[in-house]
């Protein structure tokens, strides 16, 4: 067995316009996620980074290629891999509480109690205690971001993929978001074992990640990858930290 | 009658009775454009026309009989039945085009106007580049709505009659009405096809490409459609591309659900009964040249009676409040099962399109036979025609409008078929479904004045319990004009109160629990 948990295959994905061009998204893009790392992707705005989540979150069908997860086929969404996307989707007719209790509903032998106890572990974990029964509507958007990992953690999934999710909130809020997802890698019995982080943001994907892989803009093709080594949490203004940052944008361009 | 003739009357029949449609058509849209505009531009017009058309769009077409009678068929017996019948048609036509042709001048970019302002645009060269294109993607997309309405109302238009005068003219509706009293059931079936068939080419040919129009900035589209390019041309600027297309039937909706939001509830009873009060007891008195003006209002109450008037209302309101149940019965399952499909979708939305503009007034001789002992069925039947379309596009529209990233959170958290109905998609289309219910119902009172007595020249087929359009149809045809004024100020009053007491409690009600604004 090798040290993969999801690969992706030669995955090739195009889009078809109103006039009916052929637009290219990705193309032949391979590369492993492995047990345990925070893989970060970056590249440029546009460059099919949210396609290429949703085809391995298995929400959109590649028209040539695949994804294994622990070696089989993904086909369809599952529990195992969970997608936070850009925008905090939160239904807004329902309490936090029960967003997150939705999540859950496709687990099997669960009883109602428990749910509603998991989910309130979860919502506990990420900051949340007393804002069970609020509706989204009154939440800041760090806090719905923080609804939506919570939802997306609480299947206790293998992947965690997320998609730009600090790209939307302020600084200040964005700073301390990514210092708890950091803490939380820390966590050892907690889920996720792997994750990938989308971003057009070098200086988020550097602090974050273990590895880095650099898209080409479209159709996106993986052009570079590197391994950051360097001990969590990060600090910005380090010149080896700014070194990391100047070779991503040499990638890039 | 031999086959041949038969054919050639009916085809005869149904264009005349569409070149009726579509001169009533045309003038909707000239009297929108000049109305809709003015109200738009003007504040102090805007003010008195909302509710005016507020008022004119919930009175049946019975109650524009007197009017056009007295003022087309009195000025001019020899083209004067032809213009009340198109007038007629145009009073059930022409309201929503109208609140359409308002709302889309009246919301322009105010940026846009200042432009204007700066270039010094005249009058008119700001009406040719900024009104006129803005209000013309709505006007075209409220053109089948308005049809299928008009076409509803066609066999009143065509036969009408107020006390002595009575006037028939030939077309569809005077046809069937013919074929039916003489039992000629080939006759009937004849006259049916070629307007099913007149009907699909008018949908199919000119009104879908029409609406659909201003979807997609491509190339012109082929054949007939390049003829009207020059519509696409002078609506140049507003042109959009939208995601989802447009349903026209959620236009019509669009435009009069926003008419009622836009009027008081007090304000609008109160308008509703002066205005009627006014214009019928003044129409009234120069009829009448004030003979025994009082003496006959007196008469008139003792003779309809509170009593008759108030169960008429209830049987009514029990009727219009059953269509709209088993609207909603049918529409949100059907609207759920299809909305998700979008080949499906579209399939089903045109062709009910199509199938909605086809007049079940019409349809009704070849069911006469079967129906006769069933007047509540049959009365039933029709109110359903004049209701249920308006909640299931509304549905269906709701639904067509979630947003894409809650689909994809639904899937992602791969919820089950119930889950995903109850959390997801019946949120996101009960207000719709609420907007719809009272478009519908508005449709639905309306609809009574055939639904409940349906007068097909000779041929009269009315509920055996009481209502409100059979009253007033009775009343009216019988030339009694104060009572049937009196009917529409009951009929209309319902209509608002149950907007602003009972259809506006509810939509805050759903909209405050689902926490959407």
């Amino acid at each position: 067995m090798d040290d993969a948990i999801l690969k992706v295959v030669d995955v090739s994905h195009s889009y078809y316009t109103k006039k009916g061009a052929v637009l290219e998204v990705i193309k032949n893009m391979s590369f492993d996620v492995k047990y345990g790392e925070f893989l970060g992707i970056v590249g440029q705005s546009g460059s099919g980074k949210t396609t290429l989540l949703k085809i391995m979150a298995g929400l959109i069908k590649p028209l040539s290629g695949k994804v294994l997860y622990k070696g089989k086929p993904v086909t369809g969404p599952t529990p195992a891999i969970s997608l936070v996307f850009q925008e905090p989707v939160l239904f807004p007719w329902l309490t936090v509480l029960e967003n997150v209790v939705l999540a859950l509903k496709r687990v099997e032998n669960i009883s109602k109690d428990e749910m509603i106890v998991k989910a309130q572990s979860f919502l506990d974990m990420v900051g949340l205690s007393g804002f069970e029964n609020s509706y989204p509507g009154e939440l800041s958007g760090g806090m719905k971001q923080r609804v939506v990992l919570a939802r997306a953690l609480v299947t206790n999934p293998d992947v965690l993929l997320m998609d730009e999710p600090f790209s939307n909130l302020d600084p200040l809020t964005a700073i301390s978001l990514r210092r708890e997802i950091d803490m939380l890698r820390q966590h050892e019995t907690l889920p996720p074992t792997s994750v990938v982080l989308v971003s057009h943001n070098v200086e988020e994907i550097v602090e974050l990640s273990d590895r880095v892989l650099v898209l080409t803009s479209r159709p996106a093709q993986v052009t570079g990858e590197i391994v950051i080594d360097m001990a969590k949490p990060r600090d910005r203004r380090t010149p080896r930290f700014y070194e990391y940052v100047d070779a991503i944008f040499t990638l890039m361009s | 009658m031999d086959v041949l003739a038969t054919v050639t009357v009916s085809f005869l029949a149904v264009l005349v009775s569409f070149l009726r449609m579509a001169a009533a058509l045309i003038v909707s849209v000239l009297f929108s454009i000049v109305v809709g505009t003015a109200a738009g531009v003007n504040k102090s017009f805007e003010k008195v026309a909302v509710p005016v058309l507020d008022i004119l769009q919930s009175i049946p077409i019975l109650g524009f009989f007197p009017v056009a009678i007295q003022v087309f068929y009195a000025a001019s017996p020899m083209f004067g039945a032809e213009l009340a019948a198109i007038f007629l048609i145009f009073t059930s036509q022409v309201w929503n085009i109208t609140f359409a042709v308002y709302e889309s001048t009246r919301f322009i970019q105010p940026e846009l106007l200042d432009v204007a302002n700066s270039m010094r645009m005249s009058a008119f060269e700001r009406f040719r580049h900024i009104y006129l294109p803005a209000c013309l993607p709505r006007i075209v997309r409220n053109f089948q709505p308005s049809w299928a309405n008009g076409m509803f109302f066609i066999v009143g238009a065509e036969i009408l009659s107020f006390g002595d005068v009575e006037l028939k003219l030939f077309g569809v509706g005077t046809l069937v009405s013919e074929f039916a009293v003489a039992g000629d059931l080939l006759g009937i079936v004849t006259v049916l096809l070629i307007l099913v068939a007149a009907t699909i080419m008018v949908n199919v040919l000119l009104f879908i490409p029409l609406g659909t129009m201003f979807e997609t900035a491509g190339p012109p589209s082929p054949g007939l459609l390049r003829r009207f390019a020059f519509i696409k041309k002078l609506a140049k600027p507003f042109q959009t591309t939208l995601a989802t297309p447009v349903i026209s039937f959620f236009e019509y909706q669009r435009s009069v659900s926003g008419l009622v939001n836009k009027v008081s509830v007090l304000g609008s009873l109160v308008r509703n009964l002066i205005f009627l009060i006014l214009i019928g007891f003044l129409a009234t008195l120069a009829i009448t040249r004030g003979n025994e003006f009082f003496g006959s209002l007196y008469q008139t109450l003792g003779r309809v009676g509170v009593d008759n008037l108030l169960s008429s209302a209830v049987f009514s309101f029990v009727r219009v409040m059953g269509a709209v149940g088993f609207s909603v019965a049918w529409s949100i399952p059907a609207a759920v099962a299809i909305a998700r499909r979008p080949q499906l979708s579209t399939a089903v939305t045109t062709v009910f399109q199509v199938v909605a503009s086809i007049p079940v007034t019409i349809v009704y001789p070849l069911f006469a036979e079967t129906l006769k002992d069933q007047p509540e069925l049959r009365a039933f039947v029709m109110i359903l025609a004049a209701t249920q379309w308006y909640v299931f596009f509304q549905v269906l529209a709701g639904l067509k409008n979630i947003p894409r990233s809650e689909l994809e959170v639904a899937d992602m958290l791969q919820l089950k078929t119930w889950t995903r109905i109850r959390m997801v998609y019946l949120p996101r289309a009960l207000p719709a479904l609420i907007t719809g219910c009272i478009t519908a119902a508005g449709g639905a009172w309306n609809g009574l004045v055939v639904a409940e007595r349906l007068v097909l020249g000779d041929l009269v087929a009315e509920t055996n319990l009481p209502g409100l359009g059979k009253l007033l149809s009775q009343l009216t045809y019988a030339g009694d004009l104060l009572g049937s004024v009196s009917v529409l100020i009951v009929m209309s009053s319902i209509v608002v109160l149950m907007n602003r007491f009972f259809w506006k409690k509810l939509y805050d009600m759903v909209a405050s629990k689902l926490k959407i604004e």
